[in-house]
């Protein structure tokens, strides 16, 4: 019995063993790291902008405060029933079983992410985005009758793992929505194959954007920049511009896009080091990689704008340190009612969990869902929601995040800037909304 | 760099030098701790990196999350729970590896690895951002015009502190001389009057206190982060090499060459172009490498035959026979799995081809290889190139370029022995992942490469349940040659080697040639795996075949039995066992690592692995079975002892 017992566990051995390494891959890419940020494109170009563009149009906000522009465009009965943001469940009632994973009383989705793994945790709050979304969605009686049900699979961080979780879904399911995993390329081929609507929060790698049929919440396309970023910066620091360097980290991107804690904390250590060597460009400027409470708690006053060690060598020069976002912001939650969504029906399903970027765009995945859904009815098929869902040129999710072009996959080019003060982040411009100058220019 | 625009020449080259020896001082610190425990228990700890970084974490715990003062934290933990940890380990884990193979030890210590990884991450949740300020945050001082932080400081002097005290300790206390002594010969040192077992324990209690100094003083430099802290240690390697795996003193100047060697590249090699940009961060390993070749040539040791019990090889019938139950019941099995669990299943089905890619060279020959999963990915690169539409040549490629570069690997190789070849050929997979796999024109830039699926002979294995039983077809078939080969007389050379090499060379067998072609054999069947697991992922990225992949690989082939083409089938069902079970129970994650601390004790008490275990149960159960296997005689032998017997007449 001893034996027996012994040779149980040990057959049980750790298997995670691989799969833990299977995440250690995550740490070569760190040590091939060394220091540096990279921003969502990682392209080699630099940050100032050359494409003619038109004058700076500042000011222009989308995505408002009051939340009326719900249902706009299409659908099947707009939604004035309900409160703001109400995309409604139309005076559609359910068609029965249409398709896979569809009956008539339920529509189950699948969210696959990184949740165990050697880091683990890494994409869960797509999982509690997810569960929140719909938890929302059915109290508001579900879509055309039928209520939603979400299945949520592991991708392990790990790519063979993810081609796994997808091949699932694809039998047991209507639709994916709302994923999030480092590894999306390993499921990108069989989801293509077996035709299943792939409603991703965010892709990482190049195959699965690229795939036929993943129309993902925030289309980030590998091979475009978003220009207004810099057209910001451009004009409010033309000398510093001068002499700009673009730091991005050296290592397989769908690692390193995927583990942003890890990108977090190389832009830290960067700038503590600047900090002991006390010197600080005029400017900095990173992505929504830094805009977490972690990387405030890690990095103290060194990566903070006047920190103390700039102005010794830069006299008189604030050394600004900013982060551009394309989505609103938590703090501002009390002037945007889907964020107060996302935020309270977050904590509803699962108390005490912290709503984060990736969160922010598995509800917007949720909800574009629904919207698709809406304007395709009764008879919910595969094929009608890529009808639909191509057929969206503008979703910003009632203001959750800018409008981006899901039929075209392409994102959108606003952006809004908070500076990294002792306080926190606080708004730095435009005063309200985003602000759109620029355009997508092609990298490659 | 930055500051007055007219600064020499000299003083640029003192700050790189002292910004050189900052680094080299974290090296130094690093790679001490590891040399302490080799040179006292023989031991090469692969885990003394995730010692330090518990240690680390439980002091943030103590000083930051309960806010007791610095030095009483320091204390408890450098002194108390550090030597603590050591001395259970020592008790529980190495104690029963007294006389292990190179194999068997250093799978214990990557089984301790994933143990402590997955304590450290259950009990300090790695979703929490948690910071670690460096000593006196931000003093800091002016040396040659470079900023030093006392931090960084500190560093340097306790590194040097610590390298003089063991240095003294080890040399002229008695104690410290038992120490070195208990590895050499333990019997004749408690036949003088010490207690091996005591100090054993005491060794590695020091050990630990030395990673914990190390976890102590790097966390606030680097992150408090699980994973960097335990494989941070892998850098040091070649600072330990420098000194032998035996002098301090050398370990510390190896350390700061290491670090000037980086400053110094940082500094004044510009190379710019995607072949160079993984020749930085692959300096330590170029250093190890170099640094293993030119040491002296390692005197040839008697063996110790540990738990040697060589399995019964199976027949010919045997083997037959097994290869047909197994594709019989993979078509069975595939037609009852989801498609989701196809692919799990299949995954441990192309790492149980991996696995058995190291039978022929560790489990027959004592050869440990750490970059099988190297192979592999050269192997799923040239499927990727050569295999478009499934084509058999990208097969062929995959086998015949992984088994190219084994003959190109194994030359410089074929001198070092044991530990010593283990580790150049993890520092070969190193620096494939820094120069080869990243490099954009390997796998594109943010890329993967599709890789297609086998078709061959009209027969298209594209469906999910046919490429399940072609994977199993493909171990069956390799794994009949693998035990054809051990029948055979390679397979008695290599038996051999394993033995004694000393006796190989006193009867003039090539030591030389045998080595070459088993590294040969072994990558080419690596190389054919991995083109195979890239048709099961339907894609190869740079990601997927890491250096640190190979060491679990090698942990579940010893545990499943390496000596046996049915230990690693078993090693390679047990990963997928246990991805099929996570899949479907999402809250099992943490438990696996607890099931690694049992699968590491267990290889102790059976080196032979599970299958040899399984096997031995069987014919107790069924003793006519085994009889039968008993009687068969090996092949050949009747007809050489026909021969001798008609020549002597």
């Amino acid at each position: 019995m001893r034996v027996r017992a012994k040779v149980v566990a040990s057959v049980l051995l750790s298997v995670s063993l691989l799969a833990t390494a299977c995440g250690a891959r995550l740490t070569a890419a760190q040590r091939a790291a060394g220091i540096g940020a990279l921003t969502k494109n990682g392209g080699s170009t630099t940050g100032s902008a050359t494409g003619g563009t038109t004058g700076a149009t500042t000011g222009s906000s989308i995505g408002g405060t009051t939340g009326a522009t719900g249902a706009t465009t299409g659908g099947a009965a707009g939604g004035t029933t309900g409160g703001a943001n109400n995309l409604g469940s139309g005076s559609c009632s359910s068609g029965g079983a249409t398709d896979t994973g569809v009956t008539a009383n339920q529509i189950t989705l699948a969210t696959v992410a990184d949740v165990s793994g050697v880091q683990p945790g890494l994409f869960k709050s797509a999982w509690q985005a997810m569960s929140a979304v719909t938890a929302y969605i059915n109290s508001q009686g579900g879509i055309c009758g039928r209520q939603l049900k979400d299945l949520q699979l592991d991708s392990q961080a790990d790519s063979t793992q993810n081609r796994a979780a997808v091949q699932q879904a694809c039998t047991q399911s209507f639709a994916l929505v709302g994923s999030m995993s480092a590894f999306d390329d390993g499921g990108a081929s069989v989801g293509q194959q077996c035709g299943i609507p792939d409603i991703s929060a965010i892709t990482v790698n190049a195959a699965r954007s690229n795939a036929s049929n993943v129309y993902p919440a925030y289309p980030v396309g590998p091979n475009y920049i978003n220009t207004s970023w810099g057209l910001q910066i451009k004009q409010r620091y033309p000398d510093a511009i001068k002499k700009s360097a673009f730091i991005t980290l050296n290592a397989g991107a769908s690692v390193q896009n995927g583990n942003q804690r890890i990108k977090a904390l190389s832009i830290v250590r960067l700038q503590k080091a600047m900090q002991q060597a006390g010197w600080f460009p005029q400017v900095r400027v990173w992505d929504s990689v830094a805009y977490s409470p972690a990387y405030l708690s890690q990095g103290g006053t060194a990566v903070q704008s006047q920190p103390s060690g700039c102005n010794d060598v830069l006299k008189n020069v604030p050394c600004p340190a900013y982060v551009f976002l394309n989505t609103a912001l938590f703090q501002e939650a009390s002037s945007n009612p889907e964020m107060q969504l996302y935020l309270t029906w977050l904590q509803r399903v699962a108390p005490g969990a912290q709503p984060d970027y990736f969160g922010l765009y598995a509800w917007s995945a949720g909800r574009l869902f629904q919207k698709a859904a809406t304007m395709v009815g009764a008879k919910l098929t595969r094929k009608a929601l890529f009808s639909a869902l191509q057929s969206i040129h503008s979703w910003n999710d009632f203001g959750l995040h800018i409008a981006h072009d899901i039929g075209a996959k392409r994102e959108g080019n606003c952006t809004l800037y908070v500076e990294i003060k002792s306080s926190g982040f606080v708004r730095a411009f435009p005063a309200s909304g985003w602000t759109c100058t620029g355009s997508l220019m092609k990298t490659s | 760099m930055h500051g007055e625009p007219d600064e020499d020449v000299v003083t640029q080259f003192l700050q790189y030098t002292v910004l050189g020896i900052v680094t080299g001082a974290v090296y130094a610190i690093a790679a001490t701790g590891l040399v302490v425990t080799y040179s006292t228990s023989g031991i090469f700890n692969i885990a003394h990196g995730a010692i330090g970084m518990v240690m680390a974490f439980l002091y943030w715990e103590l000083r930051i999350n309960h806010h007791w003062p610095a030095p009483i934290a320091l204390f408890i933990v450098v002194f108390v729970a550090a030597p603590l940890l050591g001395a259970v380990i020592e008790r529980t884990l190495m104690r029963r590896l007294r006389g292990a193979s190179v194999a068997q030890s250093l799978v214990v210590t990557v089984g301790l690895l994933v143990l402590l990884l997955g304590v450290g991450e259950a009990i300090w949740k790695p979703t929490v951002a948690r910071e670690l300020a460096p000593f006196f945050d931000p003093k800091k001082f002016k040396l040659l015009g470079v900023f030093v932080s006392w931090h960084d400081a500190i560093t340097i002097l306790v590194g040097i502190a610590v390298a003089i005290f063991l240095y003294i300790f080890l040399a002229r206390t008695r104690i410290g001389i038992a120490m070195r002594a208990v590895v050499d010969d333990r019997n004749l040192l408690s036949l003088n009057g010490a207690q091996p077992d005591r100090v054993s324990m005491l060794s590695w209690a020091i050990g630990s206190s030395l990673a914990a100094i190390a976890g102590i003083l790097l966390a606030p430099k680097l992150q408090l982060n699980h994973i960097v802290l335990t494989l941070l240690v892998v850098n040091a390697y070649a600072a330990a090499m420098v000194g032998r795996l035996r002098s301090l003193p050398m370990t510390y100047v190896g350390g700061l060459i290491l670090g000037l060697a980086e400053s110094y590249y940082i500094g004044y090699i510009h190379l710019t172009g995607s072949w160079w940009i993984g020749l930085r961060p692959s300096l330590p390993t170029i250093m190890l490498f170099v640094v293993l070749l030119l040491l002296p040539e390692s005197r040839l040791r008697a063996a110790r035959l540990a738990g040697a019990v060589s399995p019964r090889v199976p027949s010919r019938r045997m083997s037959l026979t097994g290869a047909v139950i197994l594709v019989g019941v993979a078509a069975i099995v595939s037609q009852f799995l989801g498609s989701g669990d196809l692919i799990r299943v299949g995954q441990g089905l192309a790492f149980a081809l991996i696995m058995l890619s190291l039978v022929p060279l560790t489990g027959y020959g004592g050869q440990v290889s750490l970059c099988q999963m190297t192979f592999a990915g050269l192997g799923a690169f040239a499927m990727a190139k050569l295999g478009v539409n499934g084509s058999i040549v990208g097969l062929v490629v995959a086998a015949g370029l992984a088994a190219a570069v084994g003959a190109v690997i194994a030359l410089p190789a074929l001198r070092l022995q044991g530990l010593y070849l283990a580790l150049s050929t993890m520092a070969f997979a190193a620096l494939m992942d820094y120069m080869f796999f990243t490099n954009q024109h390997v796998f594109g830039n943010f890329g993967t490469l599709p890789v297609a699926r086998l078709k061959f002979l009209g027969l298209h294995f594209t469906g999910e349940k046919s490429y399940f039983v072609l994977l199993a077809i493909a171990f069956a078939g390799l794994s009949m040659l693998v035990m054809w080969v051990r029948r055979g007389p390679f397979g008695r050379r290599l038996s051999a080697m394993r033995d004694s090499q000393v006796a190989c060379a006193t009867i003039g067998m090539s030591l030389a040639r045998t080595k070459l072609v088993v590294f040969m054999l072994s990558a080419a069947m690596a190389g054919l795996a991995g083109a195979l697991y890239g048709g099961l992922k339907g894609s190869a990225g740079p990601i997927d075949f890491q250096m640190f992949q190979s060491l679990p690989i090698l942990l579940l082939a010893v545990l499943g039995g390496i000596t046996t083409a049915s230990g690693a089938l078993i090693g390679g069902l047990a990963f997928a066992f246990l991805g099929v079970l996570q899949a479907h129970v999402a809250s099992i994650g943490g438990l696996t690592f607890l099931l690694t601390g049992l699968g590491a004790v267990s290889i102790g008490r059976n080196p032979n692995g599970l299958s040899f275990m399984f096997s031995q149960r069987l014919r107790r159960l069924f003793p006519r079975f085994s009889a039968e296997t008993v009687a068969l005689p090996e092949p050949g032998f009747d007809e050489e002892v026909e021969r001798v017997a008609a020549s002597a007449g």
